[in-house]
């Protein structure tokens, strides 16, 4: 601590300071967050939501095969988007990293920010046209007499990967810049200097010491992923289901305690996912860098 | 010697095709579904066959027909505009206090100002939605600011804490030495410094707001959808490209403001995107 520091804090209203971000914190996440634990509790029978406490509504989700289905593609999903997006994005960053050219790096951080700019809704609408039955992916290869009939890419599950990825890329790539540009030089060049070649230098320097940024990128698309709902939705087309798209169809259906169920069981594997990945670090000690 | 570990550690020539191929392709990439929204905007098919069978701005035409994106558009820019100025309001002071302080709970403080970003969207919307009809604040003004602002508060607190830490707090001790208040010194000597990102945080913030609908799609009433929210019911009802034409006028608007915005505070945007590491230390 700094001795400026020591000295601001004296007779300062630090907690004070806080509550403008903690009231609303406080009022609508946790509030929303409790009331959804109480609605998971209350029982449904009939069509309607009663009073008092009841684990019913978990017992139903967990004796419901179909939801089982749902939360494997749900988790399925999760981790391929995210290791496809971690894939792509990494020597991505890599290669924008290695940019000598101001401009041209300008250029491409401007086309990789773009898409955030755009409405996800509208970048399914960009798939659809590229991706559909007559769109045109599909007529071009018709077209150079490579298929015959259309591959059905649309409403699957490649689709929804596709547009996942695109979703995930930027969130991926930035992150990435900035753990790779922290690679020391001196590390660099030291293995140089001590004659490992570019392909060594890349596995026993430059990974290894990027390691757990990736780790944490991947994490990052993968709960981004489960907890998407617009883009599986409409590249999925309803057959292509996963968790949240069960809880946006069970408050349509007025099921209101399912629908909470399921909204805790993707938080739950969120948390999981992200305390796995915290133990993980902390048992191979990379954890502190 | 600087010449040579330049040659080394930087790119050499045998790598130049590879990084520009990696990099182009990756681009064309992301690049992609939004061009062909763009250029499907002018297909005169209407289901959007490809391809086009000629060129034709009904689309145009047909989107200004349609009053209920216009209204929509206008919903999203209040919310946005209002959600983003809170967040940033109240997340500049929360980022002050935890970055300028050290005091007990901080760390707790600190974690729960950025929880929403991990709990998912689903939940935080369905959860909002039970809780405002249960307050009677269902379908009221402020329903949709109140959840975006609370959606929003992580990444205010990110970029401008980010920025804090960059900042010494030597300057402001030197104000208020001087007889300058606490508020008068935070005013006068480091606010200047946080201008760029406080900008970045409001602009990255709307943005993010402009387009959210895995929550707002829960919590809207009939009639007060957002714009993403009325473009998504409209995409499971039709395909026609009146959407494409929609967007093109979206893109055109938006990039037209980030080529100004770029040229201001492109660098403290991609800094909060990249997590605002080391805030506090």
């Amino acid at each position: 601590m700094t001795d400026a520091t020591a000295r601001l804090r004296a007779g300062t209203p630090r907690y004070l300071l806080v509550l403008p971000a903690l009231v609303p914190l406080a009022l609508v996440f946790v509030g929303s967050l409790v009331r959804l634990a109480d609605l998971g509790l209350r029982p449904f029978r009939d069509g309607r939501i009663g009073t008092g406490v009841t684990t019913d509504n978990l017992r139903r989700f967990a004796e419901d095969p179909y939801t089982w289905r749902v939360l494997g593609d749900t988790v399925l999903l999760g981790v391929v988007c995210a290791l496809v997006t971690v894939v792509i994005a990494y020597p991505m960053a890599l290669a924008l990293h290695r940019l000598r050219s101001g401009a041209l790096r300008a250029l491409a951080l401007f086309l990789i920010f773009s898409p955030l700019l755009t409405s996800v809704v509208v970048r399914a609408y960009g798939w659809n046209v590229l991706l559909g039955d007559g769109g045109v992916i599909n007529q071009t290869l018709r077209e150079i007499g490579l298929i015959d009939s259309p591959l059905r890419i649309m409403y699957e599950f490649p689709a929804v990967v596709i547009a996942m990825v695109h979703v995930l890329l930027p969130f991926a790539i930035f992150p990435l810049l900035g753990v790779i540009a922290q690679v020391p030089r001196s590390a660099l060049e030291a293995a140089y200097d001590l004659g490992a070649g570019r392909r060594q230098v890349f596995w026993r320097v430059t990974f290894p010491l990027t390691r757990h940024g990736v780790v944490l990128t991947w994490q990052l698309c993968f709960a981004l992923t489960i907890s998407a709902f617009a883009t599986p939705a409409l590249l999925g087309g309803g057959r292509v289901q996963v968790l949240s798209g069960l809880v946006y169809t069970n408050v349509g259906a007025v099921d209101w305690p399912m629908a909470a169920v399921q909204s805790y069981a993707l938080l739950v594997l969120t948390l999981l996912l992200v305390g796995a990945v915290n133990l993980a670090f902390r048992i191979t000690g990379r954890h502190s860098r | 010697m600087a010449a040579r570990s330049e040659a080394r550690t930087g790119m050499s020539d045998r790598n130049r095709p590879l990084t520009i191929a990696v990099l182009g392709l990756g681009l064309a990439y992301l690049v992609a579904p939004l061009v062909f929204v763009v250029v499907n905007s002018f297909n005169d098919s209407s289901y959007g066959g490809w391809p086009p069978p000629g060129f034709s701005l009904r689309w145009y035409e047909r989107l200004a027909d349609q009053d209920g994106f216009l209204s929509a558009a206008l919903v999203s820019l209040v919310v946005a505009a209002l959600a983003a100025l809170g967040a940033v309001l109240a997340g500049t002071a929360a980022a002050v206090s935890i970055t300028r302080f050290r005091y007990p709970g901080r760390r707790l403080i600190e974690s729960l100002l950025l929880a929403p970003l991990i709990v998912p969207k689903v939940a935080i919307g369905l959860g909002a939605f039970i809780l405002f009809l249960q307050a009677g604040f269902y379908g009221r003004d402020g329903a949709l600011v109140a959840l975006h602002l609370v959606l929003l508060l992580p990444f205010a607190v990110n970029i401008v804490g980010g920025a804090l830490v960059r900042i010494p707090p030597v300057y402001e001790q030197a104000a208020r030495d001087l007889g300058a208040g606490p508020v008068r010194a935070f005013a006068s000597a480091t606010l200047p410094q946080l201008r760029r990102s406080l900008l970045a945080a409001y602009l990255l913030c709307f943005m993010i707001s402009f387009d959210e609908v895995d929550a707002t799609v829960f919590v809207v009433a009939p009639d007060q959808v957002t714009l993403p929210v009325s473009m998504y019911q409209y995409l499971q009802k039709y395909q026609d490209p009146t959407l494409a034409a929609l967007s093109t006028v979206l893109i055109g608007a938006t990039f037209a403001l980030v080529a100004v915005v770029l040229a201001t505070a492109g660098a403290s945007a991609t800094a909060g995107l990249q997590g605002g590491k080391g805030r506090t230390r």
